[in-house]
């Protein structure tokens, strides 16, 4: 080729390479990915690691499900393979474990999400992505949900949920016009503080103290002195369980006998445990997510379940919290038929009503409109710390 | 409620003088800042844990194989890793603590991330009152018995021969090393010493805590305001320092605001080096021998 | 001689070409893991500067890192900025945060620095959760997409942006390093005293190192908002900082080129060791422990030990001393 050839082919290769590289590469394909004719790639992302790590619970009790549905023949004969990736429960790694899921593994459709700011780190990806179906397994703060995307669904109670539950619980307490709150300042405290607020605002309420408590905190000291001395008549406690252990525990010793009500954080018999002094624990309510008590025959099978999938690991409350969530990607994968896409089991979860399994306390509901599928919870207290009781309102003193 | 912040305070302040003297003692010894403290002190409390409540033993006999445990740990960090580096840049040293942080925190949350376990307390019962002061005889437990540390290091660093020592040693250790003190194994014995105080705060608190393989990173910079406040180096400033820090995080709680609890220990920091960094008993210096 | 600089010149340029063409080949995933990997590549400069090149141990790297993507994410969504100045506004907030704490490092020294840093660091973060009006509290807030002339960026422009500002960034520090600053930077290092015997405006020098390495930083912490899309506190704490910390160790002290190798192998790392979840603490401080012990000067200190063409002006043979 002469020079002024070999430039012009140069400088035509440089600028196709260069627009080739400034356009986005996306290919079309026909069939959607992560199936195949006997399996279907489920993609998973939740803390496994990192100061969060017993978010993992929640995930091992989701896998516990998936793996037995593969035992039992799996969905229309295909079974059900598991890619989990771990979120550190950090953004960073979250939105890299989501594009791994996607653009590498070329998974079905994707189960996970634990820590609220992750999984709102997330959410960009599949507003990216509308025709890509993401359950939510954990995370609980309602802005996943709101605004609703059409392929993100929200199968747990969320803060708004288990605030205005938290609220109406407080007040319907006689003559309960006192409210103070006690709640750690992070991501997962303010989530639940701004409904917690809002909802006490449409009573009329004004909150009589306000403290907050570290995680990681030896004392709770000074918080406890404060809200005592606001003289308060139920206290709002969002809190984790080491702190909430300690609050219990030091409010009965400082004389703080109010009524509590606390989120679906922490298990009431893992509560009354660890603070020991039943006493101090009568009066604490905790949101409950599931149907029953971990004690009910009801829960024994799937108590089993995780057991026997997860040898050695802890059985708690959190194991289940994302059960109904897993049961449901299972019934739409089911309804969607063998003829699998995306978008048909985008159109079956839409279609979940009254879903109850057994496992929560409420019922799980989708419409087009509204992703967040869990919209009532009780409560649960353990009176003489033996057995626990399930309420929907303060039960009155004989 | 003054009287009970300031109680709350002591207890507080119980711990944290337990860790500053640790690390004032193992600064004192070979000149390091001890980044892996919090977790000596969180290794010491999974210990007790892991004995009481895997292998079934009784209290005493946890609390004494956890402190033996960290003896051991302290001794064998210093000889293994610190003492080859003694010649390396004084750098190295304070970040082979850091090094040493980061991999203890790792295999804790390795074998035990998911989840928060408690402990009993070594001393349950009813709380005790007096006047309008209200504690629990595990509080009671920690302000004796860190009375009890403070005292015996007093003691023993004043008015022992060994302890006129090690003193020696560790301010002008070639003088020291020329009168045929041997000051390696002096450095080895206060490794361990200071590893072992480290692990008692850990036991002492992890009835109230819950034990988590985070629990040291947050009492750790603790120590250090306490440290920074009462003079760095010193054994009395680290009593000192840490006593008054427990009380200022609960008045400040107390009468100001809750949020201000967790960052009473940095505003210390920034405000003592500001106004006066050698702190309240002054700082305590290496010799040139 | 002109055989040396031309052989130079045309690996700078085939590395060139590499890079430009390389988001071709790459994934979505890689695509970011690679945009992560520039962001860090800066924080590990910026960091190198402090600790190695001046030999401050001062632990404000993450709080530099913070303040920069706030100050960016903060400047587009209340002020409307567009991305452009908003990371200058994110690059000068990191370097005026380094001229604050170049301030208190002329008075204190050693640990005390280190102490002082890490506390301004937590302080800062409970600023940003505190400060809930203008920081968006705990959560954090979404950063409102790059947008050039109507073309809003995905991954790979993102990684075209990075590469320019990376390139930049590095040939400014490299520049510095060159000029009497770096030399300055590293005889106050060696021996404070002696290098004020020397005329070398000590304070002055250590001021302008801080600056210089919270602006560097403060544009990674601009890229990093950018990177995410979102901005929240629990990012910028001590595990942050202590990442940092490894990067700068295992990549070598005082050696740009080990800088980046420590960033492209820390970031790396978790991706490769996403199958063995909980070991990635564990390898990061075994790497540290063995770099302290035996490679003292890094891994860019290896390198440059064997390919002498490829070491700095302000390269320290030996040993090093104390």
């Amino acid at each position: 080729m002469s020079a002024p050839a070999l430039n012009a082919f140069r400088h035509t290769a440089v600028a196709a390479i260069a627009a080739a590289a400034l356009l986005t590469g996306s290919s079309a394909t026909a069939a959607d990915p992560g199936i195949t004719a006997d399996t279907i790639k489920l993609g998973m992302f939740a803390p496994m690691t990192g100061s969060m790590a017993v978010g993992s619970l929640t995930l091992l009790g989701a896998t516990a499900i998936y793996k037995s549905v593969n035992d039992e023949g799996g969905i229309n004969g295909r079974k059900i393979e598991l890619v989990v990736e771990d979120d550190g429960c950090d953004p960073n790694k979250t939105i890299a474990a989501v594009k791994k899921l996607m653009s590498q593994d070329n998974v079905f459709m994707i189960h996970g999400g634990w820590c609220s700011g992750t999984a709102l780190a997330a959410k960009p990806e599949f507003e990216r992505a509308p025709g890509f179906p993401w359950m939510v397994l954990g995370a609980a703060s309602a802005a996943v949900s709101k605004p609703t995307l059409p392929n993100v669904f929200q199968p747990i109670a969320t803060t708004d949920t288990v605030a205005k539950a938290m609220v109406d619980f407080a007040l319907s307490k006689a003559n309960s016009k006192r409210i103070a709150i006690i709640s750690h300042s992070d991501e997962w405290g303010k989530s639940h503080l701004e409904p917690l607020l809002a909802n006490l605002k449409k009573a009329g309420i004004e909150p009589v103290e306000t403290a907050y408590l570290e995680r990681g905190s030896a004392d709770a000291t000074s918080q406890i002195l404060r809200i005592r001395n606001a003289k308060p008549d139920f206290v709002l406690a969002v809190l984790y369980a080491p702190e909430l252990t300690l609050y219990v525990r030091d409010a009965f010793k400082y004389n703080l006998k109010v009524p509590i009500v606390t989120t679906q954080g922490v298990s009431a018999e893992d509560m009354v445990k660890r603070v020991g002094n039943a006493a101090a624990t009568s009066e604490m309510f905790v949101f409950y997510p599931l149907n029953s008590t971990l004690e009910a025959p009801g829960m024994q099978k799937w108590i089993d379940m995780f057991k026997k999938y997860n040898p050695g690991a802890p059985v708690e409350t959190l194991s289940f919290l994302g059960s109904t969530g897993t049961l449901a990607v299972v019934e739409a994968l089911k309804k969607a038929g063998p003829d699998l896409t995306r978008a048909k089991v985008i159109d079956e979860l839409n279609k979940i009503t009254n879903f109850n399994p057994g496992i929560s306390s409420g019922s799980l509901t989708f419409t087009p409109e509204v992703h967040a599928g869990i919209s009532t919870g009780k409560m649960v207290y353990m009176p003489t710390g033996e057995k626990p009781v399930i309420v929907d309102k303060y039960p009155a003193k004989p | 409620m003054l009287g009970q912040l300031i109680a709350s305070g002591i207890v507080v302040g119980g711990i944290y003088t337990l860790m500053a003297l640790g690390m004032t003692v193992l600064f004192r010894s070979t000149t390091v800042v001890n980044f892996c403290h919090g977790e000596f002190f969180m290794v010491g409390a999974f210990a007790v844990l892991l004995t009481q409540s895997k292998l079934g033993w009784l209290m005493g006999a946890s609390i004494v194989f956890a402190l033996v445990l960290m003896y051991a740990i302290g001794a064998l960090i210093e000889r293994g890793l610190l003492r080859p580096l003694q010649n390396a840049p004084h750098i190295s040293l304070t970040m082979m603590t850091v090094a040493l942080s980061y991999l203890l925190k790792g295999l804790s949350r390795f074998f035990y991330g998911r989840e928060v376990v408690p402990l009993p307390p070594i001393l349950a019962g009813d709380p005790i009152e007096f006047f309008d002061i209200v504690l629990a005889p595990q509080d009671v437990l920690i302000v004796l018995f860190s009375l009890f540390v403070v005292l015996v290091a007093y003691w023993f660093f004043n008015y022992t021969r060994s302890g006129k020592v090690i003193q020696a040693a560790s301010q002008t250790p070639r003088g020291a090393a020329l009168v045929g003190i041997n000051v390696p194994r002096l450095r080895n014995i206060m490794w361990g010493v200071g590893a072992m105080l480290g692990a008692m705060a850990g036991i002492l608190i992890a009835p109230t805590t819950l034990v988590y393989p985070d629990m040291g990173g947050h009492v750790l910079i603790r120590a250090f305001a306490a440290m920074t406040l009462g003079g760095f180096g010193s054994l009395p400033g680290a009593v000192i320092g840490s006593m008054s820090l427990g009380v200022i995080e609960n008045l400040l709680g107390g009468y100001v605001s809750s949020a201000l609890v967790e960052i009473a220990a940095y505003l210390v920091i920034i405000a003592v080096l500001i106004v006066r960094p050698q702190g309240i008993m002054g700082e305590w210096r290496q010799g040139r021998g | 001689m002109a055989d040396h600089s031309t052989a130079r010149r045309s690996l700078a340029v085939l590395l060139l070409v590499v890079l430009l063409l390389l988001p071709l080949v790459l994934n979505n995933y890689h695509q970011f893991v690679v945009n992560t990997m520039l962001v860090y590549c800066l924080i590990a400069i910026g960091f190198n500067i402090v600790i190695g090149y001046l030999g401050q141990l001062a632990f404000a790297n993450a709080a530099f890192f913070g303040i920069g993507a706030y100050a960016t994410g903060l400047s587009m969504v209340h002020l409307g900025l567009p991305y452009l100045p908003a990371a200058l506004v994110g690059t000068l907030a990191g370097g005026l945060a380094g001229g604050i704490v170049g301030l208190p490092a002329l008075r204190v020294k050693g640990y005390y620095l280190a102490i002082i840093t890490l506390a301004l660091g937590e302080l800062m973060r409970w600023v940003y959760v505190h400060a809930d009006r203008v920081t968006f509290g705990p959560g954090g807030f979404k950063v409102p997409d790059i947008v050039f002339w109507g073309y809003t960026l995905a991954d790979r422009q993102k990684y075209y942006l990075f590469l320019a500002l990376v390139i930049l960034a590095t040939a400014s520090t490299s520049l510095l390093l060159r000029s009497r600053f770096g030399r300055a930077f590293v005889a106050i290092r060696n021996n404070e005293v002696a290098a004020a015997s020397l005329g070398i405006a000590v304070n002055r020098s250590k001021v302008v190192a801080f600056i210089t390495s919270g602006l560097i930083v403060g544009l990674a912490g601009a890229m990093y908002a950018a990177l995410n899309g979102r901005v929240s506190p629990d990012t910028f704490g001590l595990s942050q900082m202590l990442m940092h910390f490894a990067i700068v160790v295992i990549g070598g002290l005082g050696n740009l080129m080990g800088s980046i190798i420590g960033a492209l192998l820390l970031t790396a790392a978790p991706e490769l060791l996403r199958n063995f979840p909980g070991l990635e603490e564990i390898v990061f401080s075994l790497m540290l422990i063995l770099v302290l012990f035996f490679i003292p000067k890094g891994l860019g200190g290896l390198v440059c030990d064997h390919f002498p063409s490829l070491r700095e002006r302000l390269y320290r043979e030996g040993k090093p001393h104390a």
